[in-house]
């Protein structure tokens, strides 16, 4: 295993920067985006909202990806690498549901809908993930086992993200209940403010910085952790093998001088 | 020892009998999860039948088609926590599961057993059940609804029972125990029991189309779907 050394150290250093300017930048941007003429302010939210929404999906996939690599080649660090996305996308999902939230809040004046595929489909994904999450805390002691039993929860949870992911509408509610200030396309029924068009000025370039800068953040966010758990794999090593030697040592000195 | 014995393995399919014959036998010596199951869902039923509405609400069409459904699968789905829970705890309790894992079968065949186990009880708990929820919620024309309610019951305890089995083998293990299934295992089910109170919405206000559309083609794909994906991971969850 190769030692993280100054060399990775820059570089996540610089990465953090990186991210950092981006989301100085991203602010400006949103700020600077015109304000959306049904929803009005709370519109913005939006940028966060599908920034958040990206790195989620990217962190979830990031599981699936490690998980199935671990199943094929058991090599810790992927398990690792896959539970430290995971809890980055739980973070992130999280986000996802509180500025869904809000915005819902602004746009339909409901805090939650249930009829609404998408929030529903995001809900579950993120108790999916919160079920892997505590999976692999329940298996303390039994590395090997927990990590084979969180990488198949990992694959087949994934099969949650491409439907959240194109579900803003695949039921169509003929008697939708009709409720102040809901945003409606041309047929009268309730829509994903999603879908609504990004014309005015400096949003779409505002969505797009938003949505690398929620990228770099979680690649960011990832490799940190990563680190983290990789160096603390490590130390766990090398306490054993501390431990292994002091034992034998003993049992040399308790050879050559019996009490 | 190579004295000639004609030993040509037995097919899958008698190997997958075989495995349910043994769950079967041991499961009908002691009724107890069984009789759990039954009373747990009776309870279930009863509990929401007070705590959702009166009398005079339950008589209303519209009180039937919003609630009943969701009681009913909400009892079912409990009943079958219980049930998936058993199925791989009293394996490893007794020490059966090191049995089986010794035994020339391949991992997948280990897997449709348990889950052909798993789906006769539970689906035996929800038929059982079934008529007492008739009275209980007061549904009309029982019986010429009953064809299509159990093709419904079957239809969705098969997809339950299809992740059930997988997660049930991999949370008997750890310090968590039998907390942890209905944790993996709602989240995952939420399709297929939306599927299946939708199908019986369908049945009890007769929608033809919504019961076939929205209910078993959901359904059927669902439970597909999951026999596949669980039959391949499986061996991954029960290598010792």
């Amino acid at each position: 295993m190769t030692t993280p050394g100054s060399k990775s150290s820059l570089a996540v250093t610089l990465l953090g920067i990186a991210a950092a300017g981006m989301v100085v930048l991203s602010l400006c941007a949103v700020h600077q985006a015109s304000i959306e003429k049904t929803m009005g302010l709370v519109q913005k939210v939006f940028y966060y909202h599908v920034g958040c929404g990206i790195a989620t999906v990217l962190g979830f996939t990031t599981v699936m990806v490690c998980s199935v690599c671990f199943l094929a080649t058991r090599k810790e660090k992927y398990d690792i690498a896959a539970r430290s996305a995971a809890g980055i996308g739980v973070l992130f999902c999280t986000l996802v549901l509180a500025t869904g939230s809000i915005w819902a809040k602004g746009a339909w004046d409901r805090w939650w809908l249930w009829d609404e595929p998408r929030l529903v489909t995001s809900l579950v994904m993120w108790f999916l993930y919160l079920a892997y999450l505590m999976l692999g805390m329940t298996h303390g002691d039994d590395r090997a086992r927990s990590a084979r039993f969180s990488a198949v929860y990992g694959i087949v949870s994934f099969l949650i993200v491409p439907v959240v992911f194109f579900s803003t509408r695949t039921k169509m509610l003929a008697e939708a209940p009709v409720i102040g200030g809901l945003i409606k396309n041309a047929e009268g029924s309730r829509v994903h403010p999603a879908t609504i068009d990004l014309a005015g000025e400096g949003m779409r370039a505002a969505l797009r910085l938003s949505m690398m800068t929620f990228g770099l953040l979680f690649v960011f966010l990832f490799v940190l952790r990563l680190r983290m758990e990789l160096l603390s794999a490590r130390a766990d090593r090398l306490h054993q093998r501390l431990e292994d030697i002091e034992e034998i040592a003993l049992v040399k000195a308790l050879e050559e001088n019996p009490l | 020892m190579a004295t000639g014995l004609k030993c040509s393995p037995p097919s899958a399919a008698s190997q997958v009998l075989a495995i349910v014959r043994k769950d079967m036998t041991s499961e009908l010596r002691s009724l107890g999860t069984f009789v759990t199951m039954v009373i747990f869902s009776l309870l279930t039923i009863t509990v929401f039948s007070l705590a959702l509405g009166t009398s005079q609400a339950q008589s209303e069409i519209s009180y039937r088609s919003q609630t009943v459904p969701g009681v009913l699968w909400v009892a079912f789905s409990f009943a079958a926590m219980l049930g998936l829970n058993h199925a791989f705890s009293s394996e490893r309790d007794s020490g059966c599961i090191h049995g089986l894992l010794l035994s020339p079968v391949p991992r997948w065949v280990l897997y449709l057993g348990k889950l052909i186990t798993n789906l006769i009880f539970v689906t035996a708990v929800e038929l059982m059940t079934l008529p007492a929820f008739a009275i209980l919620l007061n549904i009309d024309n029982f019986p010429s609804l009953l064809p299509k309610l159990i093709v419904t019951i079957i239809l969705c305890t098969w997809g339950i029972c299809a992740v059930g089995t997988l997660f049930s083998a991999m949370s008997t293990s750890g310090s968590m125990r039998e907390m942890m299934l209905p944790i993996l295992l709602f989240p995952v089910l939420i399709p297929q029991l939306d599927a299946a109170i939708t199908a019986t919405t369908a049945i009890l206000t007769n929608d033809q189309s919504t019961l076939l559309a929205g209910g078993y083609q959901l359904m059927i794909g669902y439970d597909i779907l999951f026999t596949l994906l669980s039959a391949t991971v499986f061996r991954f969850v029960v290598e010792e």
